[in-house]
């Protein structure tokens, strides 16, 4: 059931997220690996340049103002995630993006898998902080911190966020900015963050949760799908 | 590989900089490692480690060093502090 559905949200994201999270809704919860798992094959969808595009409408609107880089960009697997990707490609300058398994990158982003290896996860940095000091944009999904996490309050529970890119930020010296993004009708509308200047990684990372816990509160159908049960307040 | 007693003081005042609980106990030597089992630090910890070295020493940090497994003491002091 789980495979089939997983088939579904790739092919058919809008549908496979309505079912799954009306499953969701009956009872039938993910569990942690299930959700890892899924959550890496979206990503994996999300920078497929062969993919067929599942967002054609997505910039037939107006977008909001494009931020300048150097700065880190980051996002949760809340909403349609899955479009994030399509963002990345119209930013003003080239975008490194760090993810746990990436096979191909779209235009003008670079992706970079870390996985679990340490030392994989050394070169992304590295990669990452080089990319920062040239100017560009680096891009990461920030839930979790495998190996290092900084505790956050969102939207009333407790998570441990990635400490990574706010340690990227602090050491090249550049601004955080959160982003997300939801269908509203059949497009999706993207909302950026302001910039959250340098300082230490708990203080950063406070910042991002309280966009991210504000936007949840406007937008509380992002956490409609599987991904966002982590979000959810307890009812 | 041999490292100097110099050098091994320098390293040991980066991490005592950044991460003053860590060296307590622990006699710094080559073969200790910066992950578990050694100094403990994460790879947040161990890159933040090598761009103090960086700016320290001056050099930059390279692909074979990040692929060293395990990361010692050693490897990074001989990397960074070689003449």
């Amino acid at each position: 059931m789980r495979r089939l559905l997983s088939r579904l949200v790739v092919r058919r994201p809008r549908l496979g997220y309505a079912v799954a999270s009306a499953l969701d809704r009956a009872g039938r919860r993910l569990g942690q690996s299930d959700r890892a798992r899924w959550r890496g094959e979206v990503f994996r969808q999300c920078f497929r340049a062969s993919a067929p595009d599942p967002f054609p409408a997505v910039f037939r609107g107006s977008l909001p103002p494009l931020p300048e880089p150097p700065m880190v960009l980051v996002s949760l697997h809340i909403g349609s995630h899955r479009a994030v990707g399509r963002l990345l490609e119209r930013l003003p300058a080239p975008v490194f993006a760090l993810a746990d398994a990436v096979p191909r990158p779209r235009p003008s982003v670079n992706a970079f898998a870390i996985g679990d290896s340490p030392s994989l996860r050394l070169m992304g940095m590295k990669l990452a902080l080089d990319e920062l000091r040239a100017g560009r944009f680096v891009f990461l999904f920030i839930e979790g911190g495998k190996s290092s996490a900084v505790q956050v309050t969102i939207y009333g529970r407790s998570h441990g966020l990635a400490r990574g890119p706010f340690v990227l930020a602090r050491l090249a010296g550049v601004p955080v900015l959160p982003l997300a993004a939801r269908w509203r009708g059949g497009k999706v509308q993207y909302t950026l963050g302001r910039p959250i200047e340098v300082a230490d990684e708990a203080t950063m990372a406070a910042a991002v949760a309280g966009w991210f816990d504000d936007y949840m509160s406007a937008h509380p159908d992002v956490l409609g799908g599987p991904l966002g049960a982590p979000f959810r307040r307890a009812s | 590989m041999s490292v100097s007693a110099n050098d091994l003081d320098a390293l040991a005042e980066l991490i005592s900089t950044s991460w003053p609980d860590r060296l307590e106990g622990v006699i710094l030597h080559q073969d200790l490692e910066l992950g578990e089992g050694g100094l403990g630090l994460d790879s947040v910890d161990a890159f933040e480690l090598l761009v103090a070295c960086e700016d320290r020493w001056g050099r930059p940090m390279t692909e074979a060093l990040l692929k060293s497994d395990p990361l010692t003491v050693g490897l990074v002091v001989e990397h960074f502090a070689a003449a």
